[in-house]
């Protein structure tokens, strides 16, 4: 497996490191924000959602399993290559004027970095409860985990929401660069499709970022309610 | 037209640098912005100063020896041109410049504007080379080759190894420069043999002389005094990628 070692070593290995596992995080995320929107039908749609999630423990653990391998995988190898990136330009321009990089592309190493500080904060919200201990012991008519509940309460805290909405608003320009980005890297490139790659990107961001947000929104100006 | 300069002055590889202020008088806006530096550089040496030193050839934007930043833009503000090409009739009277060495740790300073670019050198030593049969001539038309090819390895033989594009990555990545020599034999029949081998080499000799990694910012291009496109960065990507599941090692 040397030759696997040798190609992470290398800047090209690492990228397509950061493009497959980018590539699992966004299909995961397009399947949360999927089921996010399920809130808009209510109580019992919602919570039935989520009890089918945590019925089916293959799924819930693969996917668990899958994105706690992918996720610190992402950014590992990002902050080895911030840390090569660094170490290439020892001594900084006085001056240096960008051409052709976007808001986007100088900024998709912060916006990942508060998306890190981000999901640790959702995970001990809303998965692990343990910024809110009493989420655990909310349970709806039917006896199910009372997910619609925990969600009304948790995004009726205006500092969440703003927290959340920062979070996608990082995420629509991480991925406007990112997932196009992701086929350069590995070499996924056709002058015939190129500029459909980056439209995707864009468009697909924007879906994430209006569909994630729409959730905390409604939920502060009342349109979902318990 | 009167010109104010920042220019980077340092005496040596080791020694310490920093920018010196220099007025020049007199500049003609036909003159090139070396030969604008020329004429700086014979006023210094009259009063006993050491001149700036800037590496320079062909002064015909062909042969890749010149090069530096002006206002923080390799080469200078005009597309598709290196500095000997930039003229002064790019600029205004009363502006001031500043003129910086290409920044990054795998092209040292050797004196001032110049840098050592042999990391260049050694990226096409551990592969831009294509075996051929010695002996009498080869008919000329035995291999076709397809016209589309033809035109992209053209366009990518076409870097003149400057060194733009490390300089204006903001990773300091030389992938624009080797995915040009790595892509301009590839596509070539000729440089089949040694595919893979060149695309594992070349990779591994840029990342061994410290230059960083491609984040797409597409900044590279944008300088690159021959146009080449960032398409032969990931035509690089898809062969290195590739050639690592092929090949043997």
């Amino acid at each position: 497996m040397s030759w696997l070692q040798s190609l992470y070593a290398s800047t090209i290995g690492k990228k397509a490191v950061m493009a497959i596992t980018g590539l699992i995080i966004f299909g995961f995320t397009l399947g949360h924000m999927a089921g996010n929107l399920l809130a808009f039908f209510g109580e019992d749609t919602f919570n039935n959602y989520a009890a089918t999630l945590k019925g089916n423990p293959p799924l819930l653990w693969g996917t668990r399993l899958l994105l706690l391998t992918v996720i610190p995988l992402h950014f590992l190898t990002a902050f080895q290559l911030i840390k090569r990136s660094n170490d290439a330009r020892p001594a900084a321009y006085s001056k240096w004027q960008p051409q052709r990089s976007t808001y986007a592309s100088r900024t998709i190493r912060f916006g990942g970095i508060y998306l890190l500080g981000f999901i640790v904060y959702h995970l001990a919200h809303y998965t692990l409860h343990l910024t809110n201990p009493e989420f655990s012991g909310y349970h709806d008519a039917q006896g199910r985990h009372d997910a619609f509940r925990m969600v009304v309460e948790g995004f009726s805290n205006p500092v969440n929401v703003v927290v959340y909405l920062v979070a996608m608003l990082s995420l629509v320009f991480h991925l406007s660069h990112g997932a196009w980005s992701m086929f350069q890297s590995m070499g996924l490139n056709h002058p015939k499709y190129n500029q459909l790659r980056e439209r995707a990107a864009w468009t697909l961001a924007i879906v994430l970022t209006v569909g994630f947000s729409s959730v905390p929104i409604a939920v502060l100006s009342g349109v979902i309610h318990r | 037209m009167k010109i104010t300069l920042n220019v980077w002055r340092q005496s040596g590889p080791d020694a310490a640098g920093s920018f010196v202020k220099y007025e020049v008088d007199g500049v003609n806006a036909d003159m090139s912005m070396l030969e604008m530096l020329d004429v700086l550089n014979d006023r210094l040496e009259s009063k006993g100063e050491q001149p700036i030193a800037f590496d320079h050839d062909c002064r015909e934007g062909i042969c890749g020896a010149c090069g530096f930043m002006i206002n923080g833009v390799a080469h200078g503000p005009e597309k598709e041109i290196t500095v000997c090409q930039t003229h002064m009739r790019s600029f205004k009277d009363g502006d001031e410049l500043t003129l910086e060495p290409w920044r990054a740790m795998a092209f040292p300073v050797m004196r001032d504007l110049m840098v050592d670019r042999s990391a260049f050198d050694r990226i096409i030593q551990a592969g831009g080379y294509v075996s051929v049969r010695t002996g009498s001539a080869p008919e000329a038309n035995a291999t076709p080759v397809i016209k589309d090819n033809a035109d992209l390895a053209f366009e990518a033989a076409a870097c003149i190894g400057c060194g733009a594009c490390v300089a204006a990555c903001p990773n300091a990545a030389a992938m624009l420069f080797t995915s040009a020599k790595v892509s301009h034999l590839g596509l070539l029949p000729q440089g089949q043999p040694e595919r893979d081998k060149r695309a594992l080499d070349m990779v591994a000799q840029m990342d061994k002389e410290g230059f960083g990694h491609c984040t797409n910012h597409g900044e590279c291009e944008a300088v690159c005094p021959k146009g080449i496109s960032v398409n032969f960065i990931a035509r690089m990507n898809r062969d290195l990628l590739s050639a690592t599941l092929r090949s043997t090692r």
